[in-house]
């Protein structure tokens, strides 16, 4: 499913996601709603991350050590967005989550 | 509010040697215009355009002083091989009747610009550079007296240059979050040498920077700085010091001073104020991970400040009564009223930027009475187009609206 902001999104992960985001926006913020969406975000980070880095690296050939070095990269760089969404979803308001959710909705939506 | 105060600012302001048609300036703001870091034609023609409706002065912005102070490596730098396109510059907008200045401005730790020497910025102190991230910029270098040496002598030769380009005056950005305003801020700047800490010490950079500057352009040139009012956070310059500041400025000899605001690396969008683009910032970023973390963390990094008029004047007017230097009032001068009111406030100048951009002919309108008010709706949309080919207003009738090729 091709987004607002250019990069497919599997049906799983954006079915999570979606339903994450109802479920802030109906005001439901439990903990379990908010570990959801982290989740959804991790998994949205992870194909974002196929999308541009491998997908691009496909396209232009990359060799066998090049590729490893992307996806060493790559796990790097997934591990960094996911420590800062984990640090970071915990603490947000239930204004800011309301914000964060609304504006993941209007990004993601086809 | 009174037809005369509003006549006021169409009448001639006399700024140091400089001789001004009228009391409006167009306020710095980033072109986009200059691919490889030199000047295209497209910016010529942006200002001639704006110099060709009506306003006083305008301001070529952005332009560093040296290629180590580029935010990125795309942004103007004074230089020998652009001081020809910038003297054409100056020539197309005097032929039009308004005067020309430029931003002289330094990026200190803010920077992306892949270029930098072992890829560090360089900042009053060691500071986490989140915009260079996915640049490997991860840390300011703090500057040492050699440093900031240089960084003087590089804005005075700039400043010299500008003059040698034809420009009436220079534009010192002491704000925003840039170099010279991480000195003054009490966030950024954390040195215990004599560069630091107290504001006496915080203010010694900016203050050599100007004296350096004028040493180099002579008396009679108008050398304006562009000053934060407040940065926009807990912990960051506020208006007691700002006050202080300008009068610092006022008896160091600059001609004005722009009141403005923000630091660009935290409050990205204090000094514009309206409507946050950031579905429109996500499509013109390059980087697939700034791309990615503005999805994911768009709304908590990018703060909404709403929009109203002369946002900036109830802090503007604790300066004015404070300095009797001329006055730049700049942040939402969008219709014939707030031009009256700055002047019956006793500003002696406004700076106009996004309604100029709506409409290039926006101050003749306001003069001949054409128009009241600007339609521009502030949402800062203009903002992704510098990225897509230079600044312009993206609603469907704006006068400013870019022409397809």
């Amino acid at each position: 499913m091709a987004t607002h902001v250019r990069f497919p999104l599997t049906e799983p992960t954006s079915a999570e996601l979606f339903a994450a985001i109802e479920k802030i926006l109906q005001g439901d913020q439990t903990p379990e709603t908010v570990q959801h969406l982290a989740h959804a975000l991790e998994g949205l980070t992870s194909e974002a991350m196929d999308f541009f880095l491998f997908g691009i690296a496909e396209r232009i050939s990359l060799g066998g050590f090049m590729m490893k070095t992307v996806q060493l990269g790559a796990k790097t760089a997934e591990k960094g967005f996911g420590m800062v969404i984990r640090g970071l979803i915990h603490r947000l308001s239930p204004e800011q989550m309301h914000e964060v959710a609304t504006f993941l909705k209007e990004v993601t939506s086809p | 509010m009174s037809n005369d105060a509003l006549q006021t600012a169409f009448t001639p302001f006399q700024l140091g040697g400089l001789t001004l048609r009228n009391r409006t300036i167009k306020t710095a703001t980033y072109e986009g215009m200059c691919p490889d870091s030199i000047p295209s034609d497209d910016l010529i023609e942006h200002h001639r355009r704006i110099a060709a409706g009506g306003i006083g002065m305008t301001t070529v912005a952005y332009c560093a002083v040296s290629p180590n102070g580029r935010t990125f490596k795309e942004q103007m730098y004074m230089r020998p091989e652009v001081m020809p396109q910038l003297k054409r510059l100056t020539d197309t907008v005097h032929a039009e009747g308004a005067a020309a200045s430029i931003q002289l401005g330094h990026c200190g730790f803010f920077s992306k610009n892949t270029e930098l020497p072992g890829r560090r910025s360089l900042g009053p102190s060691r500071q986490f550079n989140a915009y260079g991230l996915f640049k490997g910029i991860f840390f300011s270098k703090a500057m040492t007296h050699d440093d900031i040496r240089q960084v003087v002598d590089e804005f005075a030769t700039a400043a010299e240059r500008a003059k040698a380009c034809g420009f009436d005056a220079v534009e010192l950005h002491l704000g925003h979050g840039y170099l010279l305003s991480q000195f003054l801020s009490p966030w950024s700047n954390r040195r215990t040498d004599e560069y630091g800490g107290s504001l006496e010490n915080r203010l010694r950079l900016p203050l050599e920077v100007v004296r350096a500057v004028r040493e180099r352009v002579g008396a009679d040139f108008p050398i304006l700085c562009k000053v934060n009012l407040r940065d926009g956070f807990r912990g960051g310059l506020d208006i007691d010091e700002s006050v202080q500041i300008c009068q610092a400025l006022e008896r160091e000899g600059v001609d004005a001073i722009v009141m403005s605001g923000g630091f660009t690396s935290k409050t990205a969008l204090y000094l514009l104020r309206g409507d946050r683009p950031l579905k429109q910032m996500i499509e013109v970023e390059e980087s697939w991970a700034q791309k990615l973390a503005l999805i994911l963390f768009g709304p908590l990094v990018i703060r909404k400040y709403p929009f109203r008029e002369l946002f900036f004047r109830e802090d503007a007017l604790r300066v004015r009564e404070a300095v009797g230097l001329p006055l730049v009032l700049l942040g939402g001068a969008h219709s014939a009223e707030a031009l009256a009111t700055a002047m019956a406030d006793g500003f002696e100048l406004v700076a106009i930027g996004r309604a100029v951009i709506h409409d290039p002919d926006f101050v003749r309108k306001i003069e001949s009475g054409e128009i009241e008010r600007s339609g521009c709706t502030h949402c800062n949309q203009c903002i992704a187009e510098m990225d897509r080919g230079g600044v312009a207003c993206v609603l469907p009738d704006a006068p400013g609206r870019r022409q397809a090729a």
